[in-house]
């Protein structure tokens, strides 16, 4: 067999001519930096001229179409492109082995809308005079999303806030509707988002967040309409983020043929596709399947066989999920196909509940399954941060890793740290704030919001394994944690 | 004029001129250009030394360079062969390199630049789309489509022969 590269190498071990002295590579080098500095002073000659003449003419002589630029963008983009090699993570945190649901969850006190529990925890957050912020909360909606969550979630920042002072006053609003308009809002000073929100999806996605002037934080985050407002300030990175840290993640484990099971639905779920479509093809990879489903669909066997015929036999390396965790149990009800080498989810699966099931109903095709998330779900017994700051009930809620209620907490604690920063807060001053001050606690790397350069810092996540432990199946980390990065 | 950095440079330089003259000849075929596009981009990379040595990948940007400096003179080189009615016939190369070489010079010139790349010049297969600006994808395309056709071209020569790429 001919092999090229020892050919190849045998061909350079003999030159062909000898290297000239680097000297001059120096004097060609300098030539050519005259060139290039005379020719600019000319183009500088002709547009000083060219300014000239139109400001004789009255013409504006900054006008853009006075000047040209001289260097093709585009061109400068491709001679500099980096290659678009695999990320490495950042250093590792502190090691720790184990999180799971070790205390008993808040949410079991917590009622659904309509029930008279609810009703009265409703009332009971009729706020006086005095600051105020509001929660949107997911009422019953179409969403696939599962509502406990989210009222879990709306009582933990409503708990936060009013536990930092007194005087806030954190109302839940059953849900943006009609009924309820912006401008009845006007008295509030700022929104957490809730996840799922499709009303608040669309009052920022119609620039009604925006004309309104009232920030909103929090929030799922998995949309990049929630990313690219300036008027909110998400603490958890958008999908699209999360599929690429997880092809990345796949592509260093030597994988190369890339599965994606997708919402299909929801626009996060679609700009997870585009995602994930741009990004393998980026890097080389193959795309073998993206398969989207319906989250209102009860069973997916169909799909699960197309999956299977394209995936059968290790055919698979990496399977990426985004899906909510009801789409994921009747997912992984059908059996699927498992990749060669790993199935990681976006964080909405990193739930006790959602352990538990696959625990009891799927064990053997949840084995091994990883989830993604942007924070450190390591507050528990022995492990790191429960000291540092973080408020009592904040520490028992984060027992239980379910990344609505983290989310929910961080952003009622970045509200927090905003209100605290000022004698008076309005909207306008929260805003400012959040945007000239980045946010960091144990809960979560900093979050910083002063650009949209600087957002893109905010797209770190950790990969979790579902093992079992001593309390049933649960959230694990193989020892060391890195932070791996959005790699775009 | 400015200081020319030369921080690093000549290491680098001399690690890379016999790679990328080897490589620049074996997509143009021609001694005298390949040794000119060579120096031109070593010339040009000094000149912006302190941005290129900043570059995940200096010797993607270089041999960048380098083709677009080949592509410019070579096509220059061609209509003064037309004018002189006869052609000269490309540099030989050296026996040592092996029968495989004289194979991948009858590649078509966009197949053989991306092998050249690939195995001769060892860049990935990003870098060999960055220096041709194509996408890689495109360049996985072009080797698999130049390894099926080596395969030809070397069972048509000799039919025991199989190509390998290490």
């Amino acid at each position: 067999m001919v092999d090229l590269r020892s050919s190849a190498a045998r061909l350079i071990e003999n030159p062909l001519v000898p290297i000239p002295p680097v000297e001059g590579v120096v004097a060609r080098a300098r030539r050519y930096r005259a060139a290039r500095l005379r020719k600019q002073m000319g183009v500088c000659f002709v547009l000083v001229a060219l300014a000239l003449t139109a400001a004789a003419r009255g013409h504006d002589a900054l006008a853009p179409d006075a000047v040209r630029v001289v260097d093709d963008p585009k061109a400068r983009e491709e001679r500099n492109r980096v290659d678009a090699e695999p990320v490495a993570p950042e250093e590792p945190g502190t090691a720790y082995s184990w999180i799971g649901p070790v205390l008993p969850r808040v949410s079991d006190q917590l009622a659904r809308p309509g029930d008279d529990s609810w009703s009265k925890l409703v009332s009971a957050a009729y706020c006086p005079e005095q600051v105020q912020v509001v929660r949107i909360l997911l009422n019953q909606s179409p969403s696939s999303l599962d509502v406990k969550p989210a009222i879990r979630a709306a009582d933990v920042a409503k708990r936060v806030l009013e536990e930092a002072d007194k005087n806030v006053c954190a109302d839940i609003v059953p849900v943006l509707t009609k009924d309820r308009t912006l401008d009845d809002l006007s008295a509030y000073t700022a929104v957490v988002g809730m996840p799922g929100d499709d009303a608040l999806e669309e009052a920022i996605r119609d620039g009604s967040i925006a004309r309104a002037g009232i920030p909103v934080i929090g929030g799922d985050g998995l949309t990049l309409t929630q990313h690219r407002s300036p008027w909110v300030f998400p603490v958890s990175p958008s999908a699209a983020a999360f599929v690429r840290i997880a092809v990345n993640h796949g592509w260093t484990m030597d994988g190369r043929s890339f599965a994606l099971v997708y919402d299909g639905k929801h626009a996060w779920g679609r700009e997870a596709k585009a995602a994930f479509d741009a990004y393998v093809d980026r890097i080389g990879g193959h795309r073998a399947l993206t398969l989207p489903l319906d989250p209102d669909t009860l069973s997916y066997h169909s799909e699960a066989d197309h999956f299977a015929n394209i995936c059968k036999d290790s055919l698979c390396d990496v399977v990426v999920l985004a899906v909510d965790q009801e789409t994921a149990r009747r997912w992984f009800l059908q059996n699927p196909v498992p990749p060669r080498i790993e199935t990681s989810a976006l964080p909405m699966l990193m739930g006790s509940q959602f352990a538990h099931d696959c625990s009891v109903l799927m064990e053997t095709t949840c084995a091994g399954l990883k989830v993604w998330n942007p924070f450190n779900a390591s507050l528990g017994p022995a492990m790191p941060g429960r000291d540092d700051g973080v408020s009592e009930y904040g520490k028992t809620v984060l027992y239980d890793p379910d990344p609505f209620t983290q989310a929910a907490y961080i952003a009622a604690d970045v509200l927090v740290r905003a209100l605290k920063s000022y004698s008076h807060v309005d909207p306008e001053t929260v805003a400012t704030f959040l945007r000239r001050v980045p946010y960091s606690s144990a809960l979560v790397p900093m979050r910083t919001w002063a650009s949209p350069a600087a957002r893109e810092d905010n797209d770190v996540a950790r990969l979790y394994h579902l093992r079992p432990g001593e309390h049933g199946y649960g959230w694990s980390t193989p020892g060391s944690v890195a932070w791996w990065r959005d790699p775009e | 004029m400015g200081v020319i950095a030369t921080d690093g440079f000549e290491d680098w330089y001399r690690r890379e001129h016999p790679r990328l003259v080897t490589s620049m000849l074996l997509v143009a075929g021609n001694l005298h250009l390949a040794q000119e596009a060579a120096d031109e981009a070593f010339a040009r990379a000094l000149a912006r030394w302190d941005r290129v040595s900043g570059m995940a990948s200096p010797n993607g940007w270089t041999y960048r360079v380098a083709l677009n400096v080949l592509r410019r003179r070579g096509r220059r080189a061609a209509r003064e062969r037309e004018l002189l009615a006869r052609g000269r016939p490309p540099e030989q190369v050296p026996a040592p390199a092996g029968e495989a070489w004289d194979v991948v010079r009858r590649l078509p010139p966009r197949q053989r630049t991306a092998v050249v790349l690939r195995y001769v010049a060892d860049l990935t297969e990003e870098q060999v789309g960055a220096a041709m600006g194509v996408s890689r994808s495109t360049i996985s395309s072009a080797l698999a489509d130049a390894r099926r056709t080596l395969g030809r071209l070397l069972a048509e020569e000799d039919g025991k022969l199989e190509v390998g790429c290490g």
